[in-house]
Formats: structure tokens, sequence, C-alpha cells
């Protein structure tokens, strides 16, 4: 005798055990009739066969319609062959029916999203995700910045839970799906009805999610069911349709949750009158914003600043007053961050995309990777302040036009390259209007004294300070012991005098080799100005207004550097020609970003 | 200087005058600046003229350079030229009456003025080559150089020697002692120019006289030159000497005549290279003292722009180092006590 004729006896359809049961409790074949008098003919065993065949079609057919619509994936499983049409077309409205009260996939995930959201703080809920590939249990919370925090145990394949399934994944799937005539059904039930060895739910779990999907599939719903009535505060949700990823909803869950805090940028705010650097927010995203979402910011660097920039996205919170500006740089709750490549333009485009709770990627510009890097790190790099200003600029570039030619040029060149340069970094329409002055030699000489020597090009923008500039030739050296600086300064004074009103901050660069002329004769007999120009009163009066001067003398002696006229005037830097550059030169008048004070972070359009 | 005899009807014709200083003291541009001061001059009937053509073209082309061309003489070469022009005063001079009395009378005076235009070099002691680094001096020289670019090999040919000019030194009645105290801070040589000078008029003019204690009888108007030379004005000024004169609309400084000895002798104490007070002290000894004077002069004078009504004291030096490193005079000339002291000389012999 066979182990298969040692089993009790089953319903041919669906394997049921069949006991003394007229009818089979499941499929309603009909386990017994009364005998009837004569011969079983030929005619009614065919008659029978027929008819089981059909039965045991239409129940196979059922499994496999539930798990594909293609009539032909499965049919080497079913038994009587392949399903007519219209036994395929019932098949799959019965399939259909057996998912009825299933939720659809998003659904689902905004009931699970929801019951996580609604966690107590600290707590956290198990979701058992019952599937086509077994049984995962994951451990699930949000953090406080209301991203999920899901830990995935490894899905244990039906194989291991119930061994009596087939290896053979079609097969098993159709066993799953309700094809379990064949399989030895007690042993089964025993199998699925053993909770604790289907899943383990730890003790602590606020509440268990038991997910069911696809719903419909027997197995997966006997499964489902025990599981659920077994766990603590356990929750049924039955989903429709295979899983769109992994082994359930758990897979999509990050993508499909909708953001609970809004997302920003991290951006720098320079202080106009002291340059320290304040940290503030941009938003990029907003609370019900889910994946896909996107965000366009226009942001801007400091000019000069051609280094990468990093772009740090932080959840928005208390760590921001009422304008968005930062109160502890340290206690941002940053969730990212990312380089961004080296720009040439000053003023350029993020795009963000929200891929997921916690996870923002950038799509514009090009280049941008994520960063290896902690938030602390990062921040404590930048600088608390810096010279480069943060608004609209008035740039006076002085100049002495008498000497050698090859001597001048380099005092229009080292200008030349500054206009250049900024030219290429302001790039807005007034933000930067430069003016340009340059000096002729006093001459003494009855009648020519009081000649006006200083030839001026009024605050325009920068192209149109580079075209006059080649209109600033040089000239001859008419005295020697000096040139009129102090004729330079009283100009820059005048050019600049209303900057201030018009919230523009001025900046003064004085490029020349000879002091000024003095107000009074000194001991060294330097000619007094015939203007009565006194330099010593027109530096002060520029400090006074807060026009720093940056000074290049064509030959910077160290005693030069540090007594008299140069080291007076020059306050907020002091070079020698031969050794600056206009990069130098434009750190020290604030209008670019110095090496040392890379912001490194974006500043806002 | 020297003087011519005879003249107009009633003018007195008084004794010889001769010019006296170290290189670079200014000499040549003095001269060039007498015609302006003349000109400039309260006194109307004060005028200068040359007896020649040679010292007439002397006279309008040096004013002229001075002027217009705003520049200094060039330095004096060995020309030889003997230059002479008549200057023409009136002054008082006491007259005796009957009885013995004694009366102070206005008489005109005309004295011809003599220059053999000597290079200071011939009045040094010891003959030196000039430094070339530094000339006319070196240092803040302001342009005084008129004495400057001699070179060794000039000597050949000149017609001037040492002896003709000492001859005419010893033999005249009044002399001219240009001292330029910039130069002594510098160079400190002015004792070594004068003595060697004044041992020489000494040795002609004293050799075989008997008479113990005599003194040789020139008088002597000692200038000190370069007054508007800022470092020269400061000590003036910081010194207590400075003066504004009461009739000078453009109230440009002054020393006083009272106050120019003691300032001279503050000047050449300052000078750490020299023995310029040994020039006052030979000054006394080899020559009466009443006969000698001080004054503190000028040339060029001070600057004072057209703007302005007076002299500033913010920006008063008239010359301008130009980008060759020449000096060019910056503003009109006003002369300060050039006249004077050939005023004083002219009044010293008529009252003889």
């Amino acid at each position: 005798m066979s182990s298969a004729d040692q089993r009790p006896r089953a319903c041919p359809v669906c394997g049921r055990q069949a006991g003394r049961a007229r009818d089979c409790a499941e499929c309603g074949w009909t386990l017994q009739k009364v005998w009837r008098p004569g011969p079983v003919t030929a005619q009614l065993r065919e008659d029978f066969g027929r008819r089981l065949s059909a039965a045991q079609r239409r129940f196979d057919a059922h499994a496999a319609a539930l798990v594909s619509t293609d009539r032909d994936r499965l049919t080497s499983w079913i038994r009587g062959g392949r399903p007519d049409d219209v036994e395929w077309v019932a098949a799959l409205r019965e399939a259909a029916k057996a998912a009825d009260g299933a939720a659809d996939q998003a659904p689902a995930c905004a009931t699970v999203l929801t019951a996580l959201r609604d966690l107590p703080s600290g707590s956290e809920a198990v979701i058992v995700e019952i599937g086509p590939e077994g049984i995962g249990v994951t451990r699930a919370a949000l953090d406080r910045l209301g991203t999920p925090l899901l830990r995935e145990q490894p899905v244990t394949p039906w194989a291991l839970l119930v061994p009596l399934l087939s290896t053979t994944e079609e097969e098993r799937l159709f066993q799953l799906a309700g094809g379990i005539a064949t399989l030895d059904r007690g042993l089964l039930t025993r199998y699925l009805a053993d909770a604790t060895r289907l899943a383990t739910v730890p003790a602590e779990a606020t509440g268990t999610l038991v997910v069911c999907q696809p719903a419909g599939w027997r197995i997966l719903e006997e499964a489902a069911r025990h599981l659920a009535g077994a766990a603590p505060h356990g929750t049924l949700i039955r989903v429709a349709g295979s899983p769109a990823e992994g082994n359930g909803v758990v897979g999509s869950l990050r993508k499909r949750m909708p953001l609970l805090r809004s997302y920003g940028l991290v951006v720098a705010t320079i202080a106009p009158a002291t340059g320290a650097i304040s940290l503030g927010m941009r938003p990029l995203f907003q609370p019900g914003d889910a994946q896909g979402a996107e965000s366009v910011l226009t942001l801007r660097r400091a000019p000069g600043d051609r280094d990468a920039t990093i772009l740090a996205v932080a959840v928005e919170g208390e760590t921001a007053d009422s304008d968005g500006t930062t109160i502890d740089r340290g206690a941002l709750n940053v969730l990212s961050l990312h380089e961004m490549p080296p720009l040439d333009e000053p003023v350029y485009r993020v795009r963000a995309v929200l891929e997921a709770p916690g996870r923002v990627r950038f799509t514009e510009p090009a280049g941008i990777t994520p960063l290896g890097r902690s938030w602390p790190e990062t921040a404590a790099a930048i600088p608390r302040r810096v010279d480069v200003l943060p608004g609209p600029v008035d740039l006076v570039c002085a100049l002495e036009l008498a000497g050698d030619k090859p001597q001048v040029d380099r005092r229009r060149d080292l200008i030349r390259d500054l206009l250049e340069h900024l030219d290429d970094e302001f790039t807005d329409p007034g933000q930067l209007r430069v003016g340009l002055l340059g000096c002729r030699d006093h001459v003494f000489a009855p009648g020519e004294e009081r000649r006006p020597v200083v030839r001026r090009q009024p605050l325009g923008t920068p192209a149109d300070a580079l075209l006059a500039l080649e209109n600033f030739r040089g000239t001859d050296v008419r005295y020697m012991d000096a040139a009129p600086l102090e004729d330079l300064l009283h100009e820059a004074h005048r050019m600049l005098a209303g900057s201030s009103a018009q919230g523009r901050s001025a900046r003064l660069l004085l490029v020349a080799r000879r002091r000024p002329h003095p107000r009074i004769l000194g001991p060294d007999l330097v000619q007094p100005c015939p203007f009565d120009c006194d330099w010593r009163r027109l530096a002060q009066g520029l400090a006074a207004s807060g026009v720093p001067v940056v000074a290049v003398a064509d030959v910077l002696s160290r005693r030069a550097a540090t007594h008299g006229f140069w080291a007076d005037v020059g306050q907020a830097g002091l070079h020698s020609l031969a050794e600056t550059s206009a990069r130098k030169v434009g750190a020290d008048l604030g209008v670019t970003a110095r090496p040392g004070q890379r912001i490194g972070i974006p500043l806002p359009a | 200087m020297t003087v011519t005899s005879g003249g107009p009807q009633g003018i007195r014709a008084l004794g010889r005058i001769g010019l006296w200083g170290a290189p670079t003291c200014g000499k040549t541009t003095f001269l060039a600046a007498l015609n302006i001061a003349v000109s400039q001059a309260a006194a109307q009937e004060l005028m200068i003229f040359g007896v020649d053509d040679a010292s007439t073209d002397f006279l309008v082309d040096n004013t002229a350079k001075l002027t217009s061309e705003r520049k200094f003489p060039a330095g004096t070469i060995y020309s030889g030229n003997q230059y002479s022009w008549v200057l023409r005063m009136e002054t008082q001079v006491p007259e005796r009456r009957r009885f013995g009395r004694q009366t102070m009378t206005t008489v005109p005076l005309e004295m011809n003025l003599d220059l053999m235009d000597e290079p200071g070099r011939v009045f040094k002691d010891v003959q030196r080559e000039p430094d070339p680094a530094a000339p006319g001096g070196g240092g803040q020289n302001l342009g005084f150089d008129d004495d400057g670019g001699i070179d060794a090999d000039s000597d050949a040919g000149t017609v001037v020697t040492e002896d003709s000019v000492m001859d005419q030194l010893a033999s005249c009645d009044g002399l001219l002692l240009l001292f330029d105290p910039t130069r002594e801070w510098t160079e400190g040589d002015a004792f070594n120019h004068f003595q060697g000078t004044l041992l020489r008029i000494a040795q002609r003019r004293m050799a075989g006289q008997t008479v113990p204690g005599g003194r040789l009888p020139q008088y002597v108007a000692v200038c000190a030159t370069k007054f508007d030379h800022p470092d020269v004005y400061r000590r003036a000024k910081n010194g207590g000497y400075r003066r504004f004169a009461a009739d000078d609309p453009a109230m440009f400084p002054q020393v006083a005549d009272e106050l120019a000895e003691k300032f001279f002798a503050d000047l050449v104490r300052q000078s750490e290279r020299g023995n310029a007070d040994l020039v006052a002290m030979a000054l006394r000894r080899y020559f009466e003292p009443d006969r000698v004077r001080f004054f503190i002069t000028s040339a060029i004078g001070f600057y004072k722009s057209r703007r302005s009504a007076r002299f500033q004291e913010a920006d008063f030096m008239n010359t301008v180092r130009q980008a060759d490193g020449t000096y060019q005079i910056r503003g009109a000339v006003h002369p300060i006590n050039v006249v004077e002291p050939l005023v004083w000389l002219g009044q010293s012999l008529a009252a003889r």
C-alpha cells in the first residue's frame, strides 16, 4: 500500500479531505451517491471522467487565473487540460472575485503610512508581508525628520516555510494561488496554522500590520489570516495584484510616502555691514510632496568663487528663526550633502527631484554627486565672516597716467585684468558699477598750475569702463617728486559720495608710482597741490564714508608699506604692482571672494 | 665791479666793488636778478644800465632767462668777459657847513659796477676737480648751480687767471661776498674758498704796510643767499629772524639787517661739515668791523600764486624740479635784498 493510499480519502477536485460527506464542502464535488442498479458502463465511466476533468480544470484554472491572465502560462499544471474560452473567462472572473475587498497598492501604502504616522514617538510597528516570494518581517518607525525607518529582515521563502510546496517557481506560484489539489491538505493546513513558524513578531511592537498580497491567493490568504489573528493588535491588509517591487508594499513604501516636513536647501547670507555669515534655507519641498516632485531654485555663488559648491538638503524646523536664518548652524537637520562642480555662471539654477522621503537628487546643473562628508565637518569649514560684499558695489579705479609707457601699461593691465574678471563675475546689471580716474602731472608753471589734471569716466558697467580704459593713455612726467594722487582721491570721493545713499557699497583702487603732493610744503620739498587738496584729509574722509581703499604701488619699499602715504591710504590692501594680481586686488576690494574665505555653499540669488 | 671816473655834472663817482663767492653760491643768478630788483625797487631814482653792449646783453639775456624762460643762468664759463654797469641812485651824505657843522645832503651817486664774470672755482684755496655726481654741490641745491658744468679742460684757453681775478678783487673798494648756506650744509667748504682769497687780497693790499693793527680797507657786504630755500627759510622762521615788511603788500618774508649777522652765525653753526664760523671771525679780523655788513638775500624770491594776494606759508617754493632733474623757476621773480647790499656799499663809499 503506497503512502498515497494511506492518506485519508480526498476530494478528487480540490484535494480536501473527503470524510463521509456526500459532497465536498469546498468545491461541491459529489463524493458519494446512492447506489444505482446496473453495471458501470464505459459510457458512464466516460461521462464521469469528463465531469471530473471539467471540475478539476475549473478548480485549477481559478488558481492559474489568479497568478496570470495568460491562459497558457500555467496550463501544464491544470488538470483536465487547457481551459476553453468560456472556462478561462469564468476563471478570470472568479479570480477577480477572490480579491474582493482588497485594496489597491496606493491606498494600501497610505493605510500603512497612516498607521506609521500615528505611531507614538519612539515606538515601532511590525509589517508582516505575505507575498509570492515568502513572508517578510519589517520593523518600521519614523525618524525625527518624518522619514520612514524601515528595517527589513530577509524574506523567508515559501520553500522553507511550507516544504511540501513545489521547488519549481511557476508551479509554486500555482500552488500558492490555490492549485493545492495535489498537496497533502492536512499537512498544508498544519503548516499554515503555525504562526510562530511563519513569522516572528517582536513582543515590543506597538502594532502588527499583516499585508497579504496578492489578495485572493489561497495559501497567502490563509497564512495572513493566521498571522493577523495571532499577532497582538494585528491588522490584516489585503492588497490586490502583485507587488510592484519586492515581496509587498514595503519595497515601494519609501517612494510612495509623502513628506511630513518641509525640505530646504541650506544657503549662506552675508551681512552687508560686517560680512558675517549666517545660514538660511530656501524651500525645496513642502509637506505632502511625494516621489517625483521637482523643485527649482535660482542661486548664486560669491564672485570669484569658482570652486565646487556643496548643496546641503535640510529639514526645516526649530533651528531656524522666522526669517529663515539659522541660529545654530550645527543644529541643522541636514539630510544629505551633494557636491556641485565649479560653475562659470555666477547665477545658476538647481533642479531637485524628490526620490523618496529623505532622498533628494539634483538633476541640474549636470554633474552633482552625493558627498560623503558629514554636515558638522562641512559647517565647520564655512567661515564666520567674509570680506566679499553681498550687495551692489560701486568701484572707482584710479591710476597715475604719467611715466614710462611700459610702466603705465602695467598699471592699466592690472585694472584691465580686474575689470575683465569682474565683467565675468557680475552679470546682473547694476550689481557692479565701475568708474575710472586717471591723472597727469601738475605743471608748476605760470598759467598751468590750475589746469585740471584728472580724467574721469563716470560710474557705469565694467564693459564701459573697459572701453574707456583704452583712452586713458600715458603722459609724460612733468614733475618728478609727486603725482596728483590727492586730486584722484578728491575726485574718487566725489564719485562715490552718493553710493551709500543708494544702498551701494563703495570701493576705491589706486594704482600709482609716486606719492601725492602735500597740502603744504614740507621738509621733503615736494610742491603742494595747486588745488589745495589734502590727501590725509581725503583719505580719512573716504575711510569715514566707509570707502575702503586698496593701493597698488609700482614699487613698494618696506618702509612705504608701514609709513606714510601708501600705508595710510591702502588700509584695505597694499600691493606691489609686480607682485599682485587682479584676483588679489579683487579680494582685497571685497568684490571677489578671498581664497581663504570660501563659503562653499550657495548664496541666495 | 669798477667805478668809472667822472660822470654827469654833479654826480659823485665812487670806488670799485668786487664779487666774491664759492662755486654754486649764486653769483651769476644774483647779477641776473639785479635788473629785476632795480626795477622793483621802491626808490624811483634807482636805475641800472650797461656801459657797453656786452654788459647790456648780459643783463638782458639773463633777466630774460629768469623771467621768460624761468631758468637759471648757465654756470659761469671761463669767458674772460668783463662787464660793467652803472648803478645810479640817490643817497644822503654828510656835508660840512660853516663853523664845522655837518648836515645831511641828498646827492646823486653813480657806481660803475664792473664784473669779471668769474667762476667760483677761482676762489678756492686749493684747486679741486668738481664732483660730477654732485653738480652745484649736490643735495637740495634747487638750481642755483651757476658754476656748474666746469671741467678741468676748460682752463685751457681762458684769458682769466687767478692772479688777474685776485688783483681785481684786491683793488676793489667794496666787496660783495656771497655765501650759500645750503652748500655749506652739504659741502662744508665755505671757509676753504674764503680763506685763500682773503689771504691773497691781504697779500696784495697789505704788503709793505707798516702800521700795526692795520686792516684791509674794503667795505664788505656779506650776502647769505638762497633765503627762499625752504631749509633756510624755515631756520629763519623757527629762529625768530623772519620779518614781514609793513610796506610790502605781498608780505614776502625777510630778515632785518640788524638780525642778519646773527642769523648768518646760526646758519653756519648748523653746518656739521665745515668751519664757516671762521668766516665771520676772519672778516672781523681782516676788515674794519664797521665796514662789514650782513644781508640775507634771495635772487628769485618766494613763490606767490596769482590767485593769492600775498605770500603763502604753505606753498612758497619758487623752484620746481623737472623730470630731467633740472630746476626751473616756478613763478614770478621777486628778488630779496639784491639791491640793498649794493646800495649800502654805495652809501658807505660815498660817506668816506
